[in-house]
């Protein structure tokens, strides 16, 4: 009780310190009067005293009237080394309230106030006589109670005590004059030092600190802490002090107590119950100050002043900051959007999308009635993130508790199960068969097992596996059926059969669609009846492979161009055609002999350097007879060559003649050009658009699109591919397809992007040719996986509407030798039909 | 079928279902009363066969021979028993009745011989009785006679080279049957001419020599097909350019060409001693077909057609005079369409524009109904009306591969013969459109197989079929084997 006996005695100090701490001693000081004071102690210790006799123990029923007597008396009640807390605080804080009474009009309200809260706590459940029961048998219990031991002491000596420590009070002294140290008032006593050898040291007497008067815990003796009070209603006590001693209930009157209390007592409305104390405590000025402040929706505190002047610390004149208070930097966060916020709105726009979180949402009505043994409608459905644990196996035969014999282990494999280590294992118990399931005996290894399971469980990290629930068809697009989009190639009709196994690298249609002429490997330039497969014409050059074959569009002439090795031969079936055509397709080509007397005739472009090389050769007499018209001797070997529509151009590809590979030869003035000064890449093909007078190049990856008018670079077309193979341009002029060697097929769509349109990857090797049919929505690609490919290609007049791409049928047919299928495919003018040469050796017709 | 089971009888075994069946027939000679007849599910084409001969009392008792029929069930010809019908078709459905329609039997072909000749038979003609005619693209026409046909190596009777060595693509005769000396035959060549033959007659033992009496100019294009007309005296031919040329050929030979002659070179500052010397060159040089364009013989008095009848667009794949109307020629084309045309006029009668695609390849038409049939590139027969414009194809007969030939019966009105690409002789039935009655092919010999891979000229020898005749007994095929196949084949 040492501790708060200090605290007591220490808090007039303290209070005088801070006054607005302890709203009972506050205000109560400015008015003490010391005598008058003392005179009441006095005269309430004796009333207390004829108030122990009545009631035993616990009648402290006016010392309740302070929070400190609670505790005081409780105290008191059990502890014998201190006798007079009561006393001791009774006179430091039922002065102040006294002197409350007497402002509030009355010097013997103690009683009332006693029976008041004996009223109160009649109310709450304990009467009187409940409680004398009660301490009636406490103190038949316990012989030494507290109050026997009260009793001992005398008035005198309570006082001479409380006096005897008010006399020492350190307080007024520490904090304000500074007087730390007492050293050289040679207080305390010198002893010798421990640590330094014939040093000595100042020791004090201790004295007792005075912590607690300001503690909010001094008002409030009872240490039940923020409860309902309610919970003690049953019980005799209210509630603990710091030692752990009850407190008891104070007695309280009846409702007439009460209600006298009120009528008699003037400041009983000015009061107000505690309910930790379970007493009517008188508020104070200050309090009521508050009250009154807030019913008027003041500020409560009578000392805050709203209208302080204003004091200017870094403003005002003299005052500006010119530096920053800081020196760091200032910080990105200032001015960098947030990524974190980014992150957490991005994560809720993403559930929305998801539809996890759905905006707005009308809550679920919850149904009013529902099964509640139902398992269909759960209560609780999981929610988004819940995972469930995955399942165990289910038990198999072998864990039964009577396994069929096979799965009883034998004694060597009981043995050799013991042996192995326990990682080892295959199973991880011995199967036994058990005759009755009560024969089982407990399983040893349950809780390890369990155990084990729920590290699993704990440790394991899972993942939830979004199950893309999407059905498939609803993925491709919707297409019309191939069957609605008749007539196209189906089955090969007619097989054009070259003698042996010569390879046919070229296949070309005449334009009237009657003739087909192929190139193969063994030099002949072959052509066909394209209705029955007849061989009717051929011209043997005698140089090497064919390398392609091509009819001039121009339908007024019989003309086509094959190239070999170095020369690049323009031919026509004179005898095959009508007189008037043959009359002019020879008229067209020779034209330009008939202008020179030489002939062999150099390029007409000579001011392109490097074109000398080129000469139109006139062939020998008998091979112009069988319709060899023109020689063009061109550097290394063309590739490909690549009618104008008007049939008087042509550009040919020979990629490994550097920068003379594209070259545009003109029949009727003899006259080659090499378009390119400079080789945009190794060309692979070229193409003249169909209606404009421009020019494709397609490189390796590239197609470039030139201006011949203007000599300007119009568009590049990047295709995305490894190696361009072949090349089409559609009849109108906007839409091309390049076909590559890595086995994919670009769709360009010109007017949209210098990118595909779409690529399209199907066949399983490199693709060969690729084909638009001049007047039919149909495209073809072959490759050399030995199919060909037919699509259905819907270009629509609008520009906002993309092609309509379908693909119809494979044909199968062509067999793939030394890794080379189709070579060359070409359309039958006006029919739905198909040209297609192999390397097998065979020309197909495909038909519808 | 020991026991011949009696017409009507009721079933006899427990085992024995029956069915019922209605018989009909189109023919009004061998219509039998209409019943349903209940039939024991077991019986087959030889039992029914013998029900309607019954019926219809052709039994040798009555002194007449009995006629086999075939039946056909919902257009397929019945094959197996009833039964296995029923449970292919109506899933063991053994209560409706089931429609039976019966036709006089056409018995299989039978191949009585074959012709080999040099190059692909590009043309086949049975007009004369006992003669074949045949054009190839060895550029040359020969009249084979039939009989001659079953031994081991046939000797044409004559063998009409065309004057340039680009191929026949067609033949025909021209004189009526009827007229036995000086007979008229043309063929039509890759060289855009229509060369008329007189050979003085048809007997082994006739002296002067044949030779090419007239050239007919005119085509743009090489020459697809030509008729003859009845008369003998007129001649339609069609080309690859889309045209029909009419042209009459004078009673009395002229003296004098219609037109110059189409230039043999083109080459400028060529003159004739350079064509001398190249045709001099050529005699020495033998036969082969493409080295040279060149003119090899003489040829006839060149002529320009009568008339010229316009509007297929395309190749015109086939020609045939109307078998009921002699001033009416019909001709279907690569265009898909199906033209008929009024000669004297030159007027277009008749238009049926197909599918564009469905090109046809030959066309003929059966004399009875005036039924066109074409075969086509798109691997079909189709039949045509004529007359109503009701539908345009009445029938369309699924095939294998393209059909360049095509005959009707001569007097039948439902039967036809074809050949296709795929080197198959098919008879068909238009009552039993499904599948062909006859599928016949030349039997190949290995070892002729063997030795012939390339013809002469250097072409590979394939299987296809692209010419091929029927004149009711006797059906010959050709093609690119460079073999004329020949049958006996009867269908009524």
């Amino acid at each position: 009780m040492a501790p708060r006996n200090a605290a007591a005695s220490s808090s007039k100090p303290s209070a005088s310190a801070r006054p607005a701490t302890n709203g009972h001693a506050g205000p109560s000081r400015a008015t003490t009067a010391p005598s008058k004071t003392k005179k009441r102690a006095v005269e309430e210790v004796s009333v207390e005293e004829d108030d122990e006799d009545e009631f035993g123990a616990g009648g402290s029923g006016i010392d309740m009237s302070d929070d400190e007597e609670m505790g005081s008396v409780d105290g008191a009640d059990e502890d014998d080394e201190d006798a007079f807390p009561e006393f001791d605080s009774e006179i430091e804080d039922q002065g102040p309230e006294g002197d409350d009474e007497d402002e509030g009009d009355s010097t013997d309200e103690e009683y009332e106030e006693d029976n008041d809260e004996e009223d109160s706590g009649s109310e709450s459940g304990y009467n009187s006589s409940d409680i004398d029961a009660m301490y009636e048998s406490s103190n038949t219990s316990a012989p030494t109670s507290p109050s026997s031991s009260h009793k001992n002491l005398t008035t005198d000596e309570k006082l001479s005590k409380l006096i005897a420590k008010n006399s020492i009070k350190p307080n007024e002294a520490i904090g304000t004059d500074a007087k730390i140290s007492k050293a050289k008032e040679g207080e305390g006593r010198m002893v010798k030092s421990k640590l330094v050898d014939g040093g000595y040291k100042r020791e004090y007497e201790d004295y007792e600190a005075g912590y607690g008067s300001e503690s909010s815990t001094e008002d409030n003796p009872n240490t039940v802490g923020n409860i309902p009070m309610e919970w003690y209603d049953d019980l005799p006590h209210i509630g603990y002090d710091v030692n752990g001693r009850k407190i008891f209930r104070p007695a309280q009157g009846d409702e007439l107590d009460k209600f006298l209390a009120n009528v008699e007592d003037p400041g009983a409305w000015t009061s107000a119950e505690d309910k930790m104390l379970q007493q009517q405590v008188q508020l104070t000025d200050k309090e009521l100050d508050i009250i009154r402040r807030l019913e008027r929706a003041e500020i409560p505190d009578a000392d805050y002043d709203p209208y302080q002047p204003t004091v200017e610390w870094f403003t005002g004149e003299g005052n500006e900051r010119v530096m920053p208070l800081s020196a760091a930097p200032e910080p990105k966060s200032r001015f960098v959007p947030s990524k974190w916020e980014h992150k957490k709105i991005m994560k809720i726009v993403k559930a929305i999308r998801e539809g996890r979180i759905t905006p707005n949402k009308p809550s679920a009505a919850k149904p009013k009635v529902y099964a509640i043994w139902s398992d269909a409608d759960q209560a609780n459905a999981p929610h988004a993130m819940y995972m469930p644990a995955p399942q165990l196996p289910p038990p198999k035969t072998i864990e039964s508790y009577n396994p069929p014999e096979e799965y009883v282990p034998t004694e060597e494999e009981k043995a050799e199960w013991e042996a192995t280590d326990k990682e080892d294992r295959k199973t991880e118990f011995l199967p036994a068969k058990y005759d009755a399931l009560r024969l089982v005996p407990g399983y040893k290894n349950l809780v390890q097992e369990k155990f084990e399971r729920c590290l699993d469980l704990y440790l394991a990290p899972r993942t939830r596996r979004v199950k893309l629930n999407i059905d498939p068809e609803s993925l491709i697009p919707k297409l019309p059926a191939p069957k609605e989009l008749k007539p196209f190639p189906i089955a090969c009709s007619v097989q054009y059969r070259h003698p042996g196994d010569t390879r046919v690298r070229a296949v070309s249609t005449s334009p009237d669609g009657q003739w087909v002429a192929s190139g193969s490997e063994d030099g002949v330039v072959r052509l066909w009846d394209l209705g029955n497969g007849r061989e009717v014409w051929r011209w043997d050059l005698h140089s090497g492979p064919i390398q392609f074959v091509e009819w001039s569009p121009y339908k007024e002439e019989s003309l086509l161009v094959a190239l070999v090795e170095g020369k690049v031969a323009v031919l026509s079936p004179l005898a095959l055609v009508a007189p008037n055509v043959a009359a002019a397709t020879l008229t067209h080509v020779n034209t330009a002999f008939a202008s020179s007397a030489a002939t062999t005739k150099i390029g007409a472009g000579k001011d392109v350097k490097g074109v000398e090389a080129i000469k139109w050769v006139r062939p020998a007499e008998r091979e112009r007879e069988r319709g060899v018209l023109v020689y063009v001797e061109v550097p290394g070997t063309p590739k490909q060559v690549s009618w104008h529509r008007k049939g008087d151009y042509f550009a040919t590809v020979a990629t490994d003649a550097s920068n003379k590979s594209v070259l545009i030869h003109q029949l009727s003035r003899h006259a080659t050009q090499s378009p390119f000064r400079k080789t945009p890449g190794q060309v692979q093909r070229v193409a003249f658009h169909p209606s404009k007078p421009h020019f494709f190049a397609a490189t390796q990856r590239y197609i470039r699109l030139y201006d011949l008018a203007g000599q300007k670079l119009l568009k590049t077309l990047q295709s995305g591919v490894k190696w361009i193979s072949s090349l089409d341009v559609h009849a109108g002029g906007d839409n091309l397809i390049v076909g590559s060697y890595d086995k994919k097929l670009a769709w360009f769509d010109m007017d949209l992007s210098t990118k595909p349109y779409k690529t399209l990857r199907y066949h399983n090797r490199a693709l060969r040719s690729v084909a638009y049919h001049p007047t039919l929505p149909l495209f073809a690609s072959s490759s050399d996986d030995g199919t060909i490919h037919i699509f259905h290609c819907t270009i629509y007049s609008d520009l906002m509407q993309n092609p309509l791409i379908v693909p119809l049928k494979i044909l199968r047919g062509h067999k793939v030798t030394d890794g080379l299928g189709v070579l060359d495919i070409r359309w039958v003018p006006g029919k739905p039909w198909l040209v297609s040469s192999g390397a097998d050796g065979e020309v197909r017709l495909w038909c519808s | 079928m020991s026991d011949q089971p009696m017409p009507l009888a009721s079933s006899s075994s427990a085992a024995s279902r029956q069915l019922p069946i209605n018989l009909f027939t189109r023919s009004a000679t061998d219509a039998i009363p209409q019943s349903t007849y209940f039939i024991p599910a077991s019986w087959r084409r030889f039992q029914l066969s013998e029900l309607i001969n019954k019926v219809l009392s052709n039994t040798p008792e009555n002194g007449k021979k009995p006629v086999p029929f075939d039946f056909l069930v919902n257009g397929e010809v019945l094959r197996g028993s009833l039964d296995s019908w029923v449970k292919k078709n109506r899933g063991n459905d053994e209560e409706s009745q089931i429609d039976v329609e019966y036709v006089r039997s056409v018995m299989p072909p039978e191949e009585v011989g074959r012709v080999e000749v040099e190059d692909w038979v590009s043309g086949l003609s049975l007009g004369r009785k006992g003669y074949v005619l045949l054009s190839s693209y060895l550029s040359h026409v020969q009249v084979l006679p039939l009989s001659s046909a079953s031994t081991s190596s046939p000797d044409a009777l004559y063998t009409l080279p065309l004057p340039t060595s680009l191929g026949a693509t067609s033949c025909t005769w021209i004189s009526p049957q009827s007229q036995t000396e000086d007979i008229l035959l043309a063929a039509g060549g890759i060289d855009r001419q229509v060369h008329v033959f007189t050979i003085p007659s048809l007997s082994p033992d006739s002296i002067s020599p044949p030779r090419e009496l007239y050239s007919l100019h005119g085509h743009t294009a090489p020459i697809s097909s030509i008729i003859g007309s009845s008369t003998g005296r007129e001649l339609i031919s069609a080309s690859w350019d889309g045209n029909l040329n009419f042209y009459v050929l004078p009673n009395e030979e002229p003296t004098e060409h219609q037109i110059a002659a189409e230039p043999m070179s083109y080459l400028p500052g060529q003159g004739n001693k350079k064509r001398r010397k190249l045709e001099k060159d050529n005699e020495k040089l033998p036969i082969e077909g493409l080295t040279d364009g060149d003119s090899t013989g003489v040829g006839g008095w060149r002529r320009v057609p009568d008339g010229v009848l316009r509007g297929h667009q395309g190749r015109v794949g086939g020609l045939v005079w109307d078998k009921l109307d002699s001033g009416k020629v019909w001709s279907a084309g690569w265009d898909g369409s199906v033209r008929g045309w009024e000669v004297e006029t030159g007027a277009a009668g008749v238009l049926r524009q197909g599918p564009a695609d469905k090109a046809a390849l030959c066309v003929d038409q059966f004399q009875a109904n005036g039924t066109l049939a074409t075969g086509n590139m798109d691997r079909t027969i189709c039949l045509w009306d004529t007359r109503q414009a009701t539908s345009l194809i009445s029938l369309t007969l699924p095939t294998s591969s393209p059909i360049p030939s095509i005959t009707c019966h001569p007097t039948s009105s439902y039967t036809l013969a074809s050949a296709s690409y795929s080197g198959v002789v098919q008879i068909w039935d238009i009552r039993s459109p499904k599948n062909a009655l006859f599928s016949v092919s030349k039997a190949q010999s290995k070892a002729a197989e063997e030795t012939r891979k390339v013809t002469k000229n250097g072409k590979v020898l394939g299987e296809r079929l692209l010419a091929m005749d029927w004149d009711g007994e006797v059906l010959v095929a050709g093609g690119e084997d460079g073999e004329v196949g020949i049958w006996r084949a009867r269908g009524e």
